[in-house]
């Protein structure tokens, strides 16, 4: 069966559609999916590309979750995180996890699974799991560590959907060195973690020495024309990356976001913003005790234009905090000054007062 | 058999009943005391269940609408640790209410909230002490936007204690406010 055919609704693979469609349907209702139009048809319009004649059977969205994730559900939805966006340096990074994916999806690798699922599991777990595989950031996220054991593929698949992936990426035009670059970035940031979490991505796609190697060796042996256009690709991050950034903050791991900043402070985007949340992710971080490199890189962020007001809020809390009062006081009256629409400026007026009471 | 059947009976009966007894109804005509912080009452009647330093009231069921007392939070301690777990942020003596804001996100992130959006961080006064009042809005895990209003109060004696109004954004919040805004303006502290 052709990728895209509905399959008769008594088989295997029709049970696992029923599933997806239910999924699908809670994702689309849930809120998670980004509401810009732009961005939704800009991934969209990527996913078109590497995926050819199958256009047609694709959807796309990109949902606001932290993390590095994508997955394609068998009945040709495919969720991408906002994380993942973020982590991608530029848009052939983007097409490499979205043609890899894409060639799951055209090779049917996901049926393997879906009957390993089946057989081991009750009903609402399989909803539950199947969701998850197909990236669905719904209901217990729990099981996102639980699907890497059901839904690992197999080495001969990712090899497949490697070499596929790659094959896409190349003939739409992008240069296939992004696939390995992407993947070394992944495993730096793997490796500066505080804690060793479940990834949903890493627990289906390994991201072992023998793979990198095999991708770098595909890159270099790929035809590349490198003639994509990706200029909207910054244009739009730049739209959501202190959003993105946020989120990631968030969550509190934050030594991994510290790899993310580092690299996007090479790229040279939007430098108040990336100094902000170094100093920022810093300041939230409990067990960094001396807060001195987060006043250092918050005072950083604000030799940029483009640094956001808040920095002097946060630049004032911490300056209290270690008994600078005037240096406090000086922040908050900026962070005052700058954000004149800010909805907690009572409240800094008040950590104002209280600090000229101690002095 | 009989007899078995009816041991079986009545360790059904007691079980039931003993899941029930957690639940306890919230009379609006007097005050109660909650965590030996505050002293609240209501307007209306609620349903209470009590789990350590946690007291949580509701009218239509948790799920909808909620109002959470969270009390004695010391130094050291996370606002909900059974949820965060072991590194869970974690509350300081020398925190104030922007800090308090970042933990509470911190808890909504573990509880799976996306989008969270937090307003107004304003101060208010519960019976003369300062303490702080904000508003947030978000989806929970299952993708059900939610709106909720935090008042807090840090002392040097209880640590951080927050009184949480928690529903669903679509019907509930409005339809409880009321009784919940009553809640937080019965507040007192001992």
């Amino acid at each position: 069966m052709q990728p895209g055919v509905t399959p008769p609704a008594d088989s295997v693979e029709g049970g696992l559609w029923m599933v997806m469609e239910k999924a699908e349907l809670r994702l689309k209702t849930s809120g998670r999916v980004i509401p810009d139009a732009e961005l939704q048809a800009y991934v969209h319009d990527i996913a078109c590309r590497l995926a050819g004649e199958h256009c047609a059977n694709l959807r796309t969205y990109v949902v606001r979750q932290p993390g590095f994730n994508a997955a394609m559900a068998p009945n040709g939805f495919m969720t991408v995180w906002s994380g993942l966006i973020l982590r991608c340096e530029n848009e052939a990074q983007l097409a490499a996890v979205i043609g890899h994916e894409i060639a799951h999806f055209l090779r049917r690798h996901s049926l393997q699974r879906w009957e390993t699922m089946r057989d081991s599991l009750g009903a609402a777990q399989v909803f539950g799991l199947v969701s998850a595989a197909a990236g669905v950031p719904l209901g217990d996220i729990a099981l996102l560590g639980a699907v890497g054991y059901i839904q690992a593929y197999s080495r001969d698949q990712e090899r497949e959907a490697d070499e596929l992936g790659l094959e896409t990426m190349t003939a739409a035009g992008y240069d296939p060195q992004a696939a390995p670059q992407l993947w070394r970035n992944l495993i730096a940031e793997g490796e500066a973690a505080d804690k060793d979490e479940p990834n949903p991505f890493f627990s289906s796609h390994p991201p072992t020495k023998e793979r990198m190697e095999m991708l770098s060796d595909l890159a270099a042996a790929a035809r590349t024309t490198d003639t994509a256009k990706q200029d909207r690709f910054h244009e739009l991050v730049s739209r959501y990356r202190a959003v993105w950034l946020e989120d990631e903050v968030d969550v509190g791991r934050y030594a991994e976001i510290q790899v993310i900043l580092s690299r996007i402070k090479e790229d040279g985007h939007m430098p108040g913003v990336v100094w902000y949340y170094q100093g920022e992710a810093l300041r939230r971080h409990a067990e960094v005790e001396d807060k001195t490199e987060a006043i250092a890189a918050l005072r950083k962020a604000l030799e940029f234009d483009d640094a956001p007001a808040v920095t002097y809020r946060s630049l004032g809390l911490l300056l209290a905090k270690q008994g600078d009062a005037a240096g406090a006081r000086r922040a908050y009256q900026s962070y005052l000054e700058k954000a004149a629409d800010a909805d907690d400026r009572e409240m800094i007026r008040y950590y104002i007062k209280e600090l000229e009471k101690r002095s | 058999m009989t007899r078995a059947l009816n041991l079986i009976g009545c360790f059904l009966v007691v079980a039931l009943l003993a899941g029930c007894t957690t639940f306890v109804a919230v009379s609006p005509a007097k005050k109660h005391e909650i965590g030996n912080v505050f002293r609240v009452q209501p307007s209306t009647l609620w349903s209470a269940k009590k789990d350590g330093n946690v007291e949580n009231w509701t009218i239509n069921g948790f799920d909808l609408e909620i109002v959470s007392f969270i009390t004695k939070v010391t130094e050291g301690k996370a606002i909900a640790p059974k949820l965060q777990g072991d590194d869970a942020p974690t509350f300081q003596a020398d925190m104030n209410a922007t800090d308090v804001v970042n933990l509470y996100e911190a808890v909504l992130t573990a509880r799976k909230f996306s989008q969270v959006e937090v307003r107004n961080l304003r101060p208010h006064t519960i019976s003369g002490k300062d303490g702080f009042r904000f508003e947030y809005s978000g989806f929970d895990a299952n993708g059900l936007a939610k709106r909720g209003m935090v008042v807090g109060l840090i002392d040097s004696e209880n640590g951080l204690n927050l009184v949480i109004y928690e529903a669903a954004a679509e019907h509930y919040y409005d339809a409880s406010r009321e009784a919940a805004e009553n809640v937080f303006d019965s507040l007192e502290k001992i």
